[in-house]
């Protein structure tokens, strides 16, 4: 599974002192990634250095997360092929995430 | 003093307005709110001619003409698309209605064919496979309401129209000279007057003109969808006339269809009947199903006024020389700026282009009414 | 189906469950409505992972929280989790979303707690992905233990700040700098207010001294005028500001490297479900906005109550005692408590909410919003992140004759997109006052449209035959 070894420095990280649920995999646009069952959606993105979930839909520039608490509208991904707040999305196994075509290939960038 | 002022800014005052002032006459408008603030400013902006009453379906196709045309006549884009419209039936008796109702406009000149469910399915892919017929309109579209109140404030600025804006008028009164109307900001005189007053034609006729024309307040709901990829193409709605549905250039799509939520002229649009607002959602994604994965973004109500028979009333107010009315108009958002340019013909002393409606017709006697000195 | 309470409570934070309480003490039945999956709402929010004693030893907020979750489940209201309520009418009828579709539910009376919004002041480039909320900040860090960007530069006004530079350290994270608006004096000011809570000023002192040792930079009376990066953030442009928080013009600018940011302006009442019902609002820059009018028993109108930052940012220690007056409130009205019983009862909340107010109020009023930072928004920065509205894009609207924030809207788009307005609404109306030469007053208050935040129309909808859809007599032909 191509976890990402050092995250990038803009990655969130989670705090290793914390008991998280167990280990599951997600898909994200179609690449397989590991995320602690019951956690939102945001955090397991975003320690995947993936922080722009889609773009802006007039100016084309990319966006994330900023209320963290389902306001914003920012964190827009779909799951299963419904539109989801990523923040208050939970992870749960096998679910199938995807970002905005911008985003997805941002994900591609932080990945090299 | 004014040559004529004109009472209420939507799209009836607001049009009316400008046919006169470019007439030649000297124009006064005053609007309670701002311009198309109400009705005209929150409908749905569908501009359907194949869903208006026969008897209106000329007014309807000369309003969608001149809302494609504003950018010469009232120097501002409406955006205006013309897109198509398809009317579905989904069983017999929607289908035996659908064909009746469109054989009445098509004799009045509505472009309409009828189409089987195949061909509708060409027209417009995702439609449900349940449809049983179809009526295409190609001439419906629709225009952006939320921006015309700005477009009419410049255009009317342009004519030399003044504009009183955020300005009630608490009374009008017949003096020598013409017309005076008392408002906070003071009494603003005209020769003429023009009532527009939307769904408070009642009110205002009643109190300023002595006359009783009971206008029943409509509260409409109309929900939109957050931005979506491509889902339809033309306007949608059904034989019974309780749908339009349209997706905008933006990628959102409109819901609306007359469905009834709670309100009045006192408060406005007040409160959501949920029961019909599922309704109106339900049968939106039951012509569309690709619509069940999107997103509500927005409710929201309006309110309009029709009279008894359904019909608008423009013409002369019986028994006050130079005062006319203007509104009451189903679909009036596509028909406005044609009633507007009839009334100004009709008050610049030309033959309008096609017949008014003269308000005689729905005036009940009303004992309580004091009449208005003259 | 629908559901019947005598007392339906919108939000589970700590006015919520103590109002809940309250009510379900003298024997009504209560349901709480909240979209977390716990009770706690936003200072208590319930952490997404298991507590062990050593937090708990740590933060005095996780033991409060665990207090008021415990309360909550031994009181009998019960909950509706993961259900967001996107509809309320007076009569009283109220829907929620949750994970199984739409709940209907009628009741004799409502209490709204729902809370705040955060208030974020654009600045160009707070777009970019990996800036967020300072409030948000506190989410990702109590409730899903995560550290943003490392190092992070917190940036904004008031005791967030310290508490989210702090947290992060301790969640192994790194803090750039922390940049507060205020300046020491004006903390120096607000001492007599807090010193009603000596808990929580000693505990906010605390976090300033645990940063100074970490050798954390902290920048009083300074302002972010700018976040750089292409994809993501790489610097942040930060200056000194005036009294009025305007960027002091040919001062000094400096740089910093960051990785993150967290940005907050202070927060402002989340009161959209009072502005549904129509109940009449005033505006108070000193409790964040636009705030519903109420009576002191916080009665707003008649079966509906109050109670927390969604009536005017008061903070948590008052958030839970205006609960419990709104909860007893109810219950007199629905004739559960006699008006002897209830004076009794409500004397005591009463003088403790005064208390609480006072240290709340203080807070509130250091954070409320001077006119200066949204002034100095530049003119082609994004205001309206949902419809990329830009600031100039709002001055031509005033220039072309908006005077109200529903007319801007109507012709920009501004707050019209899916957030409804809540990202930009108050830097969009301190503008448009700008630009008008007004106030807040006059520019007003958006109109707030069910559902409130995007509602899938299938959860909504469940499954129906053509059938089944209301058929209202055909429109005349
Ligand atoms: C929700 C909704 C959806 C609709 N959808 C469509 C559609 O899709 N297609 C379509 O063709 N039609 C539609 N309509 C109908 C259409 O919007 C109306 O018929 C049309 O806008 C009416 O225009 P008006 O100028 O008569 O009224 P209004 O726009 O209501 O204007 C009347 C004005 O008079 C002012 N006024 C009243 N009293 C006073 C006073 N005392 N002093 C000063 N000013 C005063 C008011 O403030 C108001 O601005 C819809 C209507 C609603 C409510
Ligand atoms: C993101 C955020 C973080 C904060 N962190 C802190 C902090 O760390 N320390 C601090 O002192 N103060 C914090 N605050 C300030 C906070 O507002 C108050 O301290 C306190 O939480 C107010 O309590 P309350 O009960 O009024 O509202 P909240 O605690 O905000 O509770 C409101 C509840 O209502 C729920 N809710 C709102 N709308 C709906 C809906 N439509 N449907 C269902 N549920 C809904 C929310 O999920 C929430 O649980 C924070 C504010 C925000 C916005
Ligand atoms: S981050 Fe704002 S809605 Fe998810």
């Amino acid at each position: 599974m191509p976890e990402i070894s050092s995250p990038p420095p803009e990655a969130w990280r989670r705090d290793p002192h914390v008991a998280r649920g167990p280990l599951v995999q997600i898909l994200v646009d179609g690449l397989p990634l590991e995320a602690h069952d019951g956690e939102p959606l945001i955090v397991a993105l975003g320690a995947a250095g993936c922080l722009a979930m889609r773009r802006s839909p007039k100016a084309g520039t990319p966006r994330g997360a900023f209320c963290l608490m389902g306001s914003c509208q920012e964190c827009l991904v779909h799951v299963d092929g419904a539109p989801v707040e990523a923040c208050m999305e939970l992870v749960r196994s096998g679910m199938r995430v995807e970002l905005d075509r911008l985003a997805r290939d941002l994900r591609k960038l932080s990945e090299r | 003093m004014h040559d004529i002022m004109v009472i209420g800014g939507g799209v009836m005052g607001c049009t009316t307005a400008l046919r006169l002032a470019q007439g030649g006459l000297k124009v006064l408008l005053i609007e309670r709110e701002g311009l198309c603030m109400q009705a005209s400013g929150v409908n749905a902006g569908t501009l359907s001619v194949g869903i208006k009453r026969a008897s209106l379906i000329q007014y309807a196709i000369r309003g969608s003409n001149l809302w494609r045309t504003t950018p010469e006549w009232a120097g501002f884009d409406a955006g205006f698309h013309q897109i198509g419209g398809l009317t579905l039936a989904f069983n017999d008796e929607e289908a035996e209605m659908l064909t009746e109702r469109m054989d009445a406009r098509k004799a009045n000149g509505a472009p309409i064919e009828m189409v089987g469910l195949n061909r509708a399915k060409e027209i417009e892919p995702g439609i449900s496979n349940k449809a049983v017929l179809a009526a295409y309109c190609p001439i419906d579209g629709y225009a952006n309401s939320n921006e015309i109140g700005s477009g009419f404030r410049g255009a009317l600025k342009r004519a030399g129209v003044e504009i009183k804006e955020f300005t009630r008028v608490d009374g009008v009164e017949r003096e020598d000279q013409g017309y005076a109307a008392r408002t906070p900001a003071g009494i603003f005189r005209g020769k003429r007057v023009v009532i527009a007053g939307g769904v408070w034609l009642e009110e205002l006729l009643k109190r300023d003109f002595g006359i009783n024309i009971p206008i029943t307040c409509r509260t409409n709901m109309v929900s939109v969808t957050e931005r979506l990829p491509p889902v339809m193409r033309n306007v949608l709605g059904i034989a019974t006339s309780l749908l339009t549905l349209k997706q905008s250039t933006n990628g959102t799509v409109l819901i609306g269809g007359g469905w009834q939520g709670k309100g009045d002229t006192k408060r406005g649009g007040y409160e959501i009947v949920p029961e019909n607002l599922l309704s109106n959602l339900r049968l939106a994604c039951y012509v569309i199903p690709e619509l069940r994965k999107a997103r509500i973004a927005r409710t929201w109500l309006g309110i309009e006024g029709n009279t008894q028979d359904v019909m608008p009333i423009v013409g002369d107010i019986p028994g006050s020389p130079g005062a006319f009315v203007i509104g009451a108009v189903r679909g009036g958002f596509t028909i406005g700026p044609c009633m507007g340019m009839l009334l100004a013909q009709y008050i610049l002393g030309k033959e309008p282009e096609l017949p008014l409606f003269d308000p005689t017709r729905v005036i009940v006697p009303d004992d309580t009414i004091e009449r208005v000195a003259s | 189906m629908t559901q019947s309470y005598d007392v339906i409570v919108l939000g589970g934070g700590p006015a919520g469950v103590r109002a809940a309480i309250a009510a379900r003490r003298q024997g009504l039945t209560v349901a709480v409505i909240d979209e977390g999956r716990r009770p706690g709402g936003q200072v208590y929010r319930a952490p997404n992972f298991t507590v062990s004693a050593a937090d708990l030893d740590a933060n005095p907020d996780l033991v409060r929280g665990e207090r008021l979750r415990a309360d909550f489940a031994g009181s009998g209201a019960e909950l509706f989790a993961r259900h967001r309520a996107w509809f309320a009418a007076p009569g009283i009828k109220v829907s929620a979303a949750g994970p199984e579709g739409a709940t209907w539910f009628e009741s004799r009376a409502l209490i709204l707690a729902t809370g705040t919004s955060e208030r974020a002041i654009p600045v160009p480039g707070i777009t970019l992905p990996g800036v967020i909320g300072l409030a948000a900040a506190t989410v990702l860090l109590k409730a899903h233990g995560a550290v943003p960007g490392s190092p992070t530069l917190v940036a904004g006004v008031g005791p967030l700040l310290y508490a989210v530079a702090t947290s992060i350290l301790k969640h192994g994270g790194q803090v750039a700098a922390v940049v507060d608006l205020s300046r020491p004096g004006e903390w120096a000011a607000a001492l007599p207010g807090m010193i009603s809570r000596p808990d929580l000023l000693a505990r906010g002192l605390g976090w300033m001294l645990s940063l100074k040792r970490a050798g954390i930079p902290i920048h009083h009376g300074s302002t972010v005028t700018a976040i750089r990066g292409d994809v993501n953030v790489q610097e942040v442009e930060i200056c000194p500001v005036d009294g009025n928080w305007a960027p002091i013009a040919g001062a000094r600018r400096k740089t910093i490297a960051a990785k993150g940011v967290a940005i907050g302006h202070g927060l402002t009442p989340a009161s959209e479900f009072a502005r549904i019902l129509a109940i009449p609002h005033r505006f108070s820059a000193e409790r964040g906005g636009w705030i519903p009018t109420l009576a002191p028993d916080r009665k707003a109108m008649d079966g509906v109550y109050i109670a927390g930052d969604c009536a005017g940012i008061s903070g948590a220690a008052a958030a839970e005692i205006a609960g419990t007056l709104a909860g007893l409130s109810a219950a007199r009205d629905l004739g559960a408590l006699t008006d002897a019983k209830y004076a009794e009862l409500a004397l005591p909340v009463s003088r403790s909410l005064a208390r609480a107010e006072r240290f709340g109020w203080t807070i509130s009023k250091l954070m409320s919003l001077r006119p200066g930072l949204a002034r100095a928004i530049a003119s082609d920065t994004v205001v309206c992140r949902c419809e990329d509205v830009a600031r100039e894009t709002i001055d031509d609207a005033a220039k072309a004759g908006a005077t109200h924030v529903n007319q801007l809207k109507s012709l920009t788009r501004c707050g019209m997109g899916p957030c409804q307005g809540r990202s930009c609404g108050e830097a969009a109306a301190e503008i448009m006052a700008a630009d008008t030469n007004t106030s807040r007053e006059a520019v007003g208050a958006w109109t707030a449209r069910t559902p409130l935040r995007p509602l899938p129309l299938d959860v909504l909808l469940g499954s129906y035959v053509y059938e089944d859809i209301l058929k209202p007599p055909p429109l005349p032909a």
